[in-house]
């Protein structure tokens, strides 16, 4: 966990974003072409299709460190391998239910359809989810 | 088999298809292209989905340009070039090319962006964050060296040395060339000859390239004249299209599928903006055409107004006016809008004509190059001599792309 | 004893685009006391040719074994990157692109942030590196020739471009002659440019059948299709001159799809069934072509377009000239009702000039449709619609404009030819929702399916231009001669693989490929049947390996074990 060292009291929260090569991890990258930043440390993690990703992985996340997970894969009808996003948002809304009977808020699991060059909006996604999970606190808490 | 090289003149979306097309196949390509950076005029264009996919074809132009960086190595590229003279002799080309070197050298220049950050009068600038070679160029019109004040910050500060105050013209024979491709694309008809609609003066009265740029740049649409977010927009359909008081009869094709994207996309970034097209007739394209049009009007709630605006001005607040008969009822209105933006018409890029009188191809009254073989649009009367894009006329993305491929077949056929 | 591993760290700080936003001696200071790490140093340009020889060097000097490289994206230097790790002796696998600058330097307003990014995007790398082992290669003979189904204008130069690229071409048509709808009267036999397409097509048809290369089989369907690009194994039935069926078995390298289109007269979305006075588009067709006097005694004759739908290519250019030949040949009054007008190809808008010049009233209608009323007492069609010229509240007034007509003439839909789905079964390519070839999805544009090695030409995918479908043959000939000009390939095994061990054979991996790569073949020794993933043509998505249930399918560069190793966070 990064430990904030100028304010070790403020909660800075540790989100994972998931991103499919195609779509999401280009938007990253022209998010640095258009000279935007993001207000704390995210990590990115590369699939070659939002598809590959299971339930397995965002669970890990959560365990290890991560208040939260973004999972960004290809706009409908665009997947360069055709049913990509649609699978992984379903496995998705079966997962929100199991975790938020143990207790784990929706809206710290996120699903959301971006294109290569939303470089704003992938901005605009991680920083809203920072917000969020801000109010809603690191999700072990203290360790 | 494939010893001699081929000349491509241009690197919009055709360009680069051919040239990528014949390195695969281990022919060597001269790619010359007039601006700095390639992708041509698609480059500008922006991704039209916002939770589904519009089929802007804009990734398919993106996809390729980013593959350029694998096929430097192989293609022999020349920016800022131009082709002076072709002269056959026998079954060569000998092609003279004038390379403008701009104040910033592209070959030196490595995108670091410290030059744009220290300039004072913010006259350097990359032409579009994702062009590929990422160059940035320097307007002699801001710069303030060129203002006759003294300023060379740029100049100390570039870790490259790729800027200079002085201009050079080199120029370079190629001399064995076996075929050539144009691919010279297209340019946007300039607006201001459509007099009644008064862009240049009216601030918020823009050109869809322009609107493209807001949406890169800010992420919403804005009326120029005070940067307000626009609640009311109108696109005007058929601007230098199917209008015979300017000269050109013809339709420009790809501006129906544009405003309805466009328009589309605006409504699902935001439902509360109103959206509203002036339009002909709509030309169909794409796939499901009808259940994507009858969408477009009933769930999106794009108004569409069959009927071409005769005025738009603007008033002293900003607000634009746009006079223009009710379909439904003949009689004259006039409505107020945010931003008007105007689908322009396509025209054949300026060097053009010159290339096609040298190379003695036909073209067409419209400006655009006409095919002796009506079905084949990518022979020329010439041997040797191909044509691809949209220098043949208006095309979408992926038309362009097929009708590139096969010229790039056709260069491969002729050189076996 | 196992070799102690020697992990070299390079890091390029881009001239100093990268270095001044982060801090490269922390970062060293920090990995370099790892046990792992043999070596970490900075660079300046890591991707100019001088610096790689000298990376190249580096790497057979302190004889490392696996490789990170964190510098710019590696979509844009990755390929450069991988090429040299080969070239100094080290598996592409052993080699783990760190995205420095734009996902790390550029993006963190702090140089604290910025370096805390890297070292953690650096040690993921490092954690993960450790599980990556190589990939190997494997190299398979396949077939370089193509199946063309369909022997219209599109299968026809499809066939001739890939046997003039020295594919041989074995082209299928289920009719007993080739042609396809240009061939008949019932489509497209105009074109403003008065070229006559049955010369044309008769000529690529004289080319097909005096080339040798070409195989040409009538009145012939492909009923079974396996195995995949390189290697399809098609049957196909042939029905012969005395109605005996004949079966045939193709082994093909690639498929090509160009089975074209047909129109058809939907009554029930008119409500109205075709008569004596009211026909299709088509019919006119043959009315005009035959040389019986079907026109005699016509005045009037009215054509109505946009009740169907919205789409009018393929039947724009056909209604201008049909109703110039009425006019200046037949000299009958011509009414065009219509919503749009179809001008976006060259030389239509001349067309429609040219119309109107000649006398034929084209009347615009928007959203009420014209009522169709047949006057049987006077033998004619009425044809009311309103008209705003005519009446400026006219939903109020009512204001109605009358078109008493001899002849009616619809506007036909233009939909796949008979049997393309069942087509689409055998060959498991998607479709869109009108039944044409292709799913609508841009990756697949122009002439992609959603499998490889089987491409789709001309109108069977929505098409509706004839110098598209040129443009299209053209495209995916070439696209063919990519795929198949050596007759070996050689590829890397980063595809999914399956343990037959672990796998229940439940079949969800067959069932949700997108690209039918998976099939269950019989192994008979062991008298059982197994899933077999068909690598040569596996696109490496990964979706089959997170559908398992049984964890049974592994993308080797993309395990379980490699991606929970990176996400897991630094302490």
């Amino acid at each position: 966990m990064f430990v904030d060292s100028n304010n070790k009291n403020e909660f800075i929260p540790q989100i994972i974003v998931l991103c499919c090569e195609n779509s999401a991890y280009r938007a990253a990258d022209m998010a640095a072409t258009l000279e935007l930043s993001y207000p704390e440390i995210i990590k990115i993690v590369p699939f070659p299709c939002i598809g590959r990703v299971e339930e397995r992985h965002i669970l890990h996340a959560l365990e290890n460190g991560a208040d939260g997970v973004m999972i960004l894969g290809c706009l409908e009808d665009s997947c360069k391998f055709l049913d990509g996003d649609v699978r992984t948002n379903k496995k998705l809304i079966y997962l929100k239910e199991i975790l938020l009977e143990i207790g784990i808020e929706n809206a710290r699991v996120e699903f959301h359809h971006i294109s290569p060059n939303m470089g704003a909006k992938f901005v605009e996604l991680v920083t809203k989810m920072k917000e969020n999970i801000k109010k809603l606190g690191p999700l072990f808490k203290k360790m | 088999m494939y010893g001699s090289s081929v000349l491509v003149i241009g690197a919009g979306i055709a360009g680069i298809t051919v040239a990528q097309r014949l390195t695969e196949n281990n022919i060597k390509v001269y790619l010359v292209e007039k601006e700095s950076y390639i992708g041509g005029q698609a480059l500008s264009y922006g991704c039209k989905g916002v939770e589904s996919c519009n089929e802007c074809s804009v990734c398919l132009l993106q996809r390729k340009v980013k593959d350029m960086e694998r096929y430097f190595s192989n293609i022999f590229y020349r920016a800022n070039s131009e082709i002076e003279e072709v002269k056959r002799e026998g079954k060569i080309f000998k092609v003279t090319l004038r390379r403008d070197i701009p104040l910033i050298d592209p070959d030196k220049c490595q995108g670091c962006s410290l030059c744009e950050k220290l300039c004072p009068s913010s006259a350097i600038s990359v032409f579009h964050p994702q062009s590929i070679p990422r160059v940035y160029s320097l307007c002699t019109k801001h710069c303030l060296n060129f203002q006759d004040k003294e300023c060379h910050i740029c100049i100390d500060a570039c870790p490259f040395g790729a800027i200079s105050f002085n201009h050079k013209i080199t120029k370079e024979t190629l001399s064995n060339i076996s075929a050539i491709v144009m691919a010279t694309g297209f340019e946007p008809w300039n607006p201001k000859i459509k007099v009644e609609y008064g862009y240049g003066e009216n601030k918020n009265v823009i050109t869809a390239t322009e609107l493209e740029k807001q949406i890169y740049t800010k992420g919403y649409v804005f009326r120029p004249s005070d940067d307000r977010k626009a609640r009311k927009i109108a696109i005007i359909q058929c601007v230098g299209s199917r209008d015979r008081s300017i000269g050109n009869p013809n339709c420009s094709r790809v501006c129906c599928a544009y405003g309805m994207k466009m328009a589309r996309f605006l409504k699902e970034q935001d439902s509360g903006v109103e959206v509203s097209i002036f339009y002909m007739d709509i030309q169909p394209f794409g796939k499901e055409f009808t259940k994507f049009f009858s969408e477009c009007k009933d769930d999106y709630n794009i108004r569409y107004l069959k009927s071409i605006p005769s005025q738009i001005s603007q008033t002293k607040e900003g607000r634009v006016k746009i006079k223009y008969e009710d379909p439904q009822r003949g009689t004259i209105k006039e409505e107020y809008y945010d931003l008007a933006v105007l689908s322009i018409a396509l025209n054949p890029d300026t060097k053009f004509e010159k290339l096609a009188e040298n190379l003695d191809l036909w073209v067409k009254d419209s400006g655009f190059y006409e095919s002796p073989d009506s079905m084949q649009v990518i022979k020329t009367s010439q041997k040797g001599i191909f044509v691809a894009g949209t220098c043949q006329g208006p095309k979408d993305i992926s038309e362009c792309i097929a009708n590139a491929e096969n010229a790039a077949l056709e260069v491969i056929l002729f050189l076996k | 004893m196992p070799q102690r591993r020697k992990i070299g760290i390079f890091l390029c700080s881009c001239g100093n685009t990268i270095s001044k936003l982060i801090n490269f001696k922390e970062i060293i200071e920090y990995f370099k006391n790892f046990k792992e790490v043999e070596l970490i140093e900075e660079n300046s340009f890591l991707c100019k040719p001088e610096t790689l020889i000298g990376f190249k060097k580096k790497i057979k000097d302190n004889d490392l074994s696996k490789i990170i490289v964190a510098a710019c994206s590696p979509q844009l230097k990755g390929t450069i990157f991988k090429k040299t790790v080969e070239e100094a002796g080290l598996n592409f696998n052993l080699l783990s692109l760190v995205n420095l600058r734009e996902q790390c330097a550029m993006v963190y307003k702090e140089k604290e942030s910025s370096t805390k990014s890297a070292i953690d995007l650096i040690y993921s790398a490092l954690r993960r590196i450790k599980l990556q082992q190589p990939i190997s290669s494997k190299t398979v003979r396949i077939k370089q020739n193509a199946l063309v189904i369909g022997g219209g204008l599109a299968g026809l130069q499809t066939a001739i471009n890939l046997s003039k690229l020295g594919h041989p071409v074995v082209l299928l048509e289920r009719e007993s002659s080739l042609g396809g709808n240009i061939n008949s009267t019932s489509l497209v036999k105009y074109n403003h440019n008065n070229i006559n397409l049955k010369e044309l097509v008769d000529k690529k048809i004289e080319e097909v059948n005096n080339n040798p290369q070409i195989e040409v089989f009538t009145q012939a369907e492909l009923i079974k299709l396996e195995g995949i690009v390189g290697n399809f194994k098609a049957t196909i039935e042939i029905k012969n001159k005395d109605t005996r069926r004949e079966r045939k078995s193709l082994n093909m390298g690639a498929i090509v799809l160009a089975t074209g289109c047909q129109s058809y007269f939907p009554s029930e979305k008119y409500g109205i069934d075709l008569s004596s006075q009211i026909i299709s588009q088509s019919q006119l067709e043959e009315l005009l072509s035959s040389k019986k006097a079907g026109l005699n005694g016509i005045n009037t004759i009215c054509f109505i377009s946009g009740i169907i739908g919205d789409d009018q290519r393929l039947k724009g250019d056909k209604l201008f000239n049909q109703a110039l030949i009425l006019t200046t040949k037949y000299k009958i009054q011509v009414y065009i009702l219509c919503k749009n007008v179809y001008v976006a190809e060259d030389g239509l808008e001349e067309l429609y000039q040219q119309a109107r010049e000649k006398g034929i009233i084209f009347l615009k209608y928007d959203q009420k449709k014209p009522e169709i009323r047949s006057k049987a007492s006077i033998n004619k069609i009425e044809v009311s619609l309103y008209d705003r010229l005519l009446g400026k509240d006219f939903y109020v007034e009512g204001k109605e404009l009358i078109i008493s007509c001899d002849l009616l003439v619809l506007e036909e839909e233009i939909i796949p030819a008979p049997g393309s789905k069942k087509l689409s079964e055998i060959l498991q390519v998607g479709c869109d929702e009108e039944g044409f070839y292709q799913q609508k999805n841009i990756s697949l544009q122009p002439v992609f399916t959603n499998r490889k090695g089987i491409f789709v030409v001309g109108a069977c995918r929505g098409l509706k231009n004839i110098i598209q479908t040129l443009d299209d043959s053209g495209m995916t000939s070439l696209e063919i001669h990519n795929l198949l000009k050596e007759k070996l390939v050689r590829y890397n095994l980063d595809r999914a693989m399956v343990d037959n061990d672990k796998c229940t054979l439940c079949l969800t991996c067959l069932r949700t490929c997108p690209h039918k790569v998976i099939q269950l073949e019989e192994d008979i020794e062991l008298n059982q049947v197994k899933i077999k993933i068909s690598d040569l043509a596996c696109e490496g998505c990964g979706i089959c390996v997170s559908q398992c249930p049984a964890n049974a399918i592994t993308l080797p560069r993309y395990k379980d074990d490699q991606i929970m190793a990176e996400i897991a966070q630094t302490i």
